[in-house]
């Protein structure tokens, strides 16, 4: 993209001020402080990273910042001046942009009509210049170097990384002084994230503000300049990008020492036998042609690049992909496909993709969550023997270590790691034997990922077989004995022991694309 | 997004009890209001004659709750009704025994029922436009089974008994209510299916994915529905000893009126029989006080909608997204 | 012109093409200036009244007292109108005004009373039926043939009726739709969230929205006016439920989002011309009311038919 002018050079000098500043501001919901009296201040010409387990507030502060929500207390300075972002399109005439983690995307709108949502251009009736829109976001296109993407497409057509790029463009479309992106890089793949943080930079260079939030340390490191850390709603400290030490952050955005590295893994004991033998599984497009196997106590990790099927697998042999040919058997019995609840009686359990909507009933209690997939056995007559449920909910909170005031509690009350307890211990009460991990640590904050890899350890250990579909790299070479690698929904590729790296599994999804055919 | 830690909360959402409790407050009120200006109200005679009609609102409401808690609604009783009612009088006529022709009563209101949850399970088509088209095809049913002539009005003697005799000086229809209201509040309360309901109308995809078969809970909702339209059939037959074309007229919306001002959420999920008891008898007590000041239709038809949104908002309230 | 918006209207215009080929098949005659004319004329108003619903529909809400309010600016159409071309004109407006207002009621209580629109629409019916039956008690009213001509009349093939609706999509729909509120009420229906957070002024498109169908049922009334020359209160349950059923039949989805006028239109022709159908092609008329359902639960069936085949459960879950 364009090189740094010596003009623009000086405007960022010029701008190293703060260009946006939040003093003092409360937000609550309902009865709970999501943010209490927080400060934040952010430069043009930097990019901001703003760490902080969820729930800490970084989403609120960001939302009230572009104008979403209204502060209860405190004020909002851009360059300086007190200003009152009302809604989002006067935060962004004022020039304050923001990029959401959920997208706010119309699905059956296209893309040019998403983009220019709410500032359409429009003639002497209110009409609106379909032909002026196009070419406005034609240009922005351009401009952004995305030149894979049509403005006449139905956004309900676009692969989730090109959703996240059109959100992006979206955000731009305001030519903002700051550009605040909330986790916008949970959807996208290596390369679409490294030509977003080269646009990113770019857009520092011309000297505007950058707020990025993400969980990926990774991600962090490469492309912060300062850094400020959020608990409980407040800010706990700010650094510059030389004085970064990820121990340090982690112990600031939870408020107490945690090992990041992977807990010690189990070896998978020589005389363990075969408890999962998939055979051919098939459906249309979706799956072609699976086969392999897996013992009891062993982690399988199934990688591949985004959108290879991984997902559709483990989807699969929950019964949740109907008209499926093959055959699946668990510990030498056949199993019947083709819907959940023969999945669960055979011993499948599935840790859903998005936890919260669709592992939860949001508005019931912990004990109605706790036993809901495990009803039939605490019903007699088809009635539910209030003893043992409330019983089995108790369990389920003691061997998950749930923090609540009371079983009764809703569970949209709990913390978000909490929650994510609730749905793990509803499967431990079904005594399943396979357990299907669906992207577990997506959005998760580091400490709600180092339980989840805790549990994982812990079932091999008691012999269930583990399948684990995730898109963080780190997680294959710390928890899994072997990793099975898809591409074009099929398998192409199997690693063990030493040979499981994160730059083998790269080469292994990569370099398959190129072969042609796949194996027998 | 942040999800702020909350001190305890009940797992009853705060308005929904509000809303039953309301109504109840309401009723008394109501019924206090209308005692005071004629009080021939509070007298035996009238309060029976009242439970009486709202014996059979209530029955529906039985069916119609429970397919609301799943998010769903069901227009199709006027014409389930009116043609169960008028297949077991024709039966009878026709020489079968008194058993028999109440029992394919219940057994088709109960099939249509069934009929009408394909629509919702199979298909996912709304329920609003499944059982409106259930609805018509089941007038159209009934003109062809009647050759669009009046119904026959040789009811069977038992029939009669239960639509406008008493035992102990109860109505029968209010006895049947009693029992089917018993049966459904153990049902909304106690029983894994009742567990099953609210969580389809709260969340279909998470329950599903807890392995449980939401379709076999819209199948057992509706067909309850379709039972107790039948049910509410025989009985009306009884009440006005015969059967017409237009005896389902008045239970298309009237029924579903009833469930909401009972605070049961029309989206589903939340809500329950309790309410639906105390909104039937507000409806019903509603209805007689108007006729009774002698206000023509039009006022009646204005104060009533008036009332059901003075009732929503106070205890109707949704969260929307702009929140 | 998305062409890909325009797929789901398909259903409806291929059904309405085939029976419409069937009818002349049948009945000849119908291909006369008198038949096409009544034809289209038995149409209209339904077809009016579904654009009212469309609209409610497309921001995911629902709206069941499109019929009474229908019946409502009908009686007082009929009522008001007298003889003379300058009352009519007045009672014309009037009518519009009525309509549009019991429309901005109903939008303002679902939007800011924020109540859900199948609970608030279905106390607003009750409330308009009653306005209507305060207006006009007994059907009856007073409507001057050059009303009723300048609406139902032709010339040559061309039925005013059609001139008629088609000047109301000109005037009004396209308007409505081409503007940011037309864009804001589709956002609001497919995404509502997300539109919040663009920017969009959710309870204030809603708003609008219900008022607009209030201002479509209201033409529909002044059509049926003409049409039936008298007024009555009590006409318009059918109105409502044909009206769901031809936005459904039209490729509209009840969650909102999606939906353009052709599909719901052609539909509501479709279901008009059924009955006259059934009864040119000799079928007693016993048989036509369960017909007429049967179709409705066949076609609503048969268009969903794809669902069956989804191999994911998570899509059919979630429409």
């Amino acid at each position: 993209m364009h090189a740094s002018s010596p003009e623009q050079a000086e405007t960022a000098q010029g701008q190293a001020d703060a260009a946006l500043e939040a003093v003092g501001v409360s937000k609550h919901f309902g009865g709970t402080a999501a943010l209490s009296d927080a400060d934040f201040s952010c430069r043009g010409g930097e990019i901001h990273v703003l760490l902080g387990a969820n729930g800490a507030g970084k989403s609120t502060l960001v939302k009230i910042l572009c104008g979403v929500y209204a502060p209860d207390a405190g004020t909002i300075r851009l360059a300086g001046r007190e200003v009152e972002l009302r809604d989002p399109i006067r935060a962004a005439q004022l020039g304050v942009s923001a990029v959401f983690q959920e997208l706010s995307l119309c699905p059956h709108l296209t893309v040019a009509e998403n983009i220019m949502l709410a500032h359409e251009p429009v003639g002497r009736f209110g009409q609106i210049r379909t032909r002026a829109l196009r070419h406005q976001v034609r240009t922005l296109f351009e401009r952004l170097g995305i030149d894979h993407i049509r403005p006449t497409t139905l956004v309900a057509h676009l692969a989730l990384a090109d959703r996240q790029l059109v959100e992006i463009a979206k955000a731009l479309s305001h030519d903002p002084q700051t550009l605040i992106v909330d986790e916008g890089t949970s959807a996208l793949g290596h390369d679409e994230v490294r030509r977003l943080f080269q646009l990113l930079k770019t857009l520092r260079d011309q000297g505007k503000a950058i707020i990025f939030i993400s969980h990926r340390m990774a991600e962090v490191r490469e492309i912060a300049d300062r850094l400020t850390v959020f608990r409980n709603g407040t800010n706990v400290g700010t650094v510059d990008a030389q004085d970064f030490d990820e121990e340090r952050f982690i112990e600031l955005m939870l408020g107490e020492r945690v090992q990041q590295s992977f807990p010690p893994r189990a070896p998978l004991p020589r005389d363990a036998g075969t408890s999962l033998q998939v055979e051919r599984l098939r459906a249309g497009e979706v799956l072609r042609d699976i086969s392999f196997s897996a013992r009891a106590g062993e982690v399988l990790g199934i990688a591949g690049l985004e959108g290879q099927g991984q997902g559709e697998l483990l989807l699969a042999l929950f019964g949740m992909i109907r008209r499926l040919s093959g055959s699946v058997s668990l510990n030498g019995r056949r199993v019947r496909l083709g819907t959940p609840w023969r999945a669960k009686k055979a011993g499948f359990v599935l840790i859903p993709e998005d936890r919260k909507t669709q592992g939860l009933l949001q508005p019931l209690s912990l004990r109605e969550n706790i036993v809901m997939a495990s009803l039939d056995g605490l019903t007699r007559v088809g009635l539910i023997s209030g003893a043992r449920e409330r019983e089995r909910a108790q369990h389920g909170m003691q061997r998950m270590e749930i923090k609540a005031a009371s079983m009764e509690v809703a569970v949209r009350a709990l913390s978000g790691g909490n929650q994510q307890k609730v749905v793990i211990a509803k499967w431990l009460e079904t005594g399943g034997e396979v357990f299907l991990f669906y992207d577990p640590t997506r959005g998760v904050d580091v400490g709600t990922k180092r339980a989840f890899y805790e549990l994982i350890e812990e079932l091999a250990a008691a012999g269930k077989t583990v399948l684990l579909y995730t898109t963080e790299l780190s997680e294959f070479v710390g928890l899994c004995h072997r990793v099975l690698v898809m591409n074009d929904r099929r398998i192409v590729s199997e690693l063990s022991g030493d040979d499981i790296t994160e730059a083998g599994i790269l080469s292994a999804s990569i370099g398959a694309r190129s072969a042609q055919g796949g194996p027998a | 997004m942040s999800t702020p830690i909350a001190s305890k909360v009940s797992a009853l959402p705060a308005w929904m009890r509000q809303g039953v409790t309301i109504s109840y407050v309401l009723l008394l009120v109501l019924f206090a209001l209308a005692a005071l200006i004629n009080p021939h109200y509070a007298s035996w005679a009238n309060i029976r004659n009242l439970l009486q009609i709202g014996a059979f609102i209530g029955i529906i409401a039985v069916g119609q709750t429970l397919v609301i808690i799943t998010g769903q609604i069901d227009l199709s009783i006027p014409w389930n009704l009116t043609f169960t009612a008028i297949l077991m009088s024709t039966l009878f006529a026709q020489g079968y025994s008194t058993g028999v022709a109440v029992a394919a009563a219940l057994l088709v209101g109960t099939l249509v029922g069934m009929f009408n949850s394909i629509g919702t399970a199979v298909f996912r088509i709304h329920s609003l436009v499944w059982t409106l088209g259930m609805n018509a095809l089941m007038e159209g049913v009934t003109l062809v089974y009647t050759h669009a002539q009046p119904p026959k009005s040789n009811i069977p003697a038992v029939v009669r008994t239960l639509g406008a005799g008493d035992i102990g000086g109860i109505p029968v229809p209010l006895l049947v209510w009693a029992v089917l209201a018993a049966a459904v509040l153990v049902l909304l309360h106690k029983s894994r299916f009742g567990r099953y309901l609210y969580a389809v109308g709260n969340n279909e995809s998470a329950l599903f994915l807890s392995g449980v078969d939401s379709r076999k809970i819209y199948l057992g909702a509706f067909a309850v529905s379709g039972f107790c339209a039948a049910v509410a059939g025989i009985l009306l037959t009884g009440y006005s000893s015969q059967t017409y074309l237009g005896m389902g007229n008045d239970y298309l919306l009237v029924p579903v009126a009833a469930v909401i001002i009972g605070g049961t959420n029309i989206m589903g999920g939340s809500g329950g029989y309790v309410g639906s008891i105390s909104g039937t008898l507000i409806v019903v007590l509603l209805q007689s006080v108007l006729s009774t000041v002698q206000i023509h239709q039009a006022g009646k038809n204005i104060i009533f909608g008036v009332i059901i949104i003075l009732l929503l908002l106070l205890y109707g309230r949704e969260k929307r997204a702009a929140d | 012109m998305i062409l890909e918006r325009y797929k789901s209207s398909l259903t409806a215009i291929v059904g309405l093409v085939l029976l419409v080929g069937y009818y002349v098949y049948r009945q000849p005659l119908i291909l006369s200036p008198f038949g096409v004319t009544t034809s289209v004329n038995q149409g209209t108003t339904l077809a009016l009244a579904t654009l009212a619903q469309l609209v409610v529909v497309l921001t995911g809400g629902v709206d069941l007292s499109v019929g009474a309010i229908v019946a409502l600016t009908n009686a007082v159409a009929a009522t008001y109108m007298g003889t003379h071309p300058g009352s009519v004109t007045v009672v014309l407006i009037l009518t519009l005004g009525v309509g549009t207002l019991a429309g901005l009621v109903n939008g303002v209580v679902v939007a800011y009373g924020r109540i859900q629109p199948i609970i608030v629409t279905l106390a607003t019916l009750y409330i308009y039926t009653g306005c209507g039956l305060l207006v006009r008690p007994q059907p009856g009213g007073t409507v001057p043939d050059f009303y009723a001509n300048a609406l139902t009349g032709s010339w040559s093939y061309l039925p005013y009726a059609l001139v008629f609706l088609v000047v109301v999509l000109l005037v009004a729909w396209l308007p409505l739709m081409r503007s940011r509120l037309g864009r804001a009420i589709h956002a609001i229906g497919d995404n509502a969230e997300g539109a919040h957070v663009s920017g969009i002024n959710v309870q204030r498109s809603e708003m609008w929205a219900y008022t607009a169908a209030g201002f479509f049922a209201a033409c529909a009334g002044l059509f049926l006016t003409a049409q039936t020359t008298s007024g009555d209160a009590t006409v318009g349950t059918a109105y409502t439920l044909n009206s769901v059923a031809s936005v459904v039949f039209g490729g509209a989805v009840l969650g909102g989002g999606r939906g353009v006028a052709l599909g719901p239109v052609f539909a509501a022709y479709f279901l008009s011309l059924l009955i006259s159908v059934l009864f040119a092609s000799g079928i007693s008329p016993f048989y036509q009311n369960l017909l007429e359902g049967a179709i409705l639960v066949v076609v609503l069936a048969v268009a969903n038919l794809w669902r069956l085949r989804t191999r994911n459960w998570l899509h059919v879950l979630t429409g």
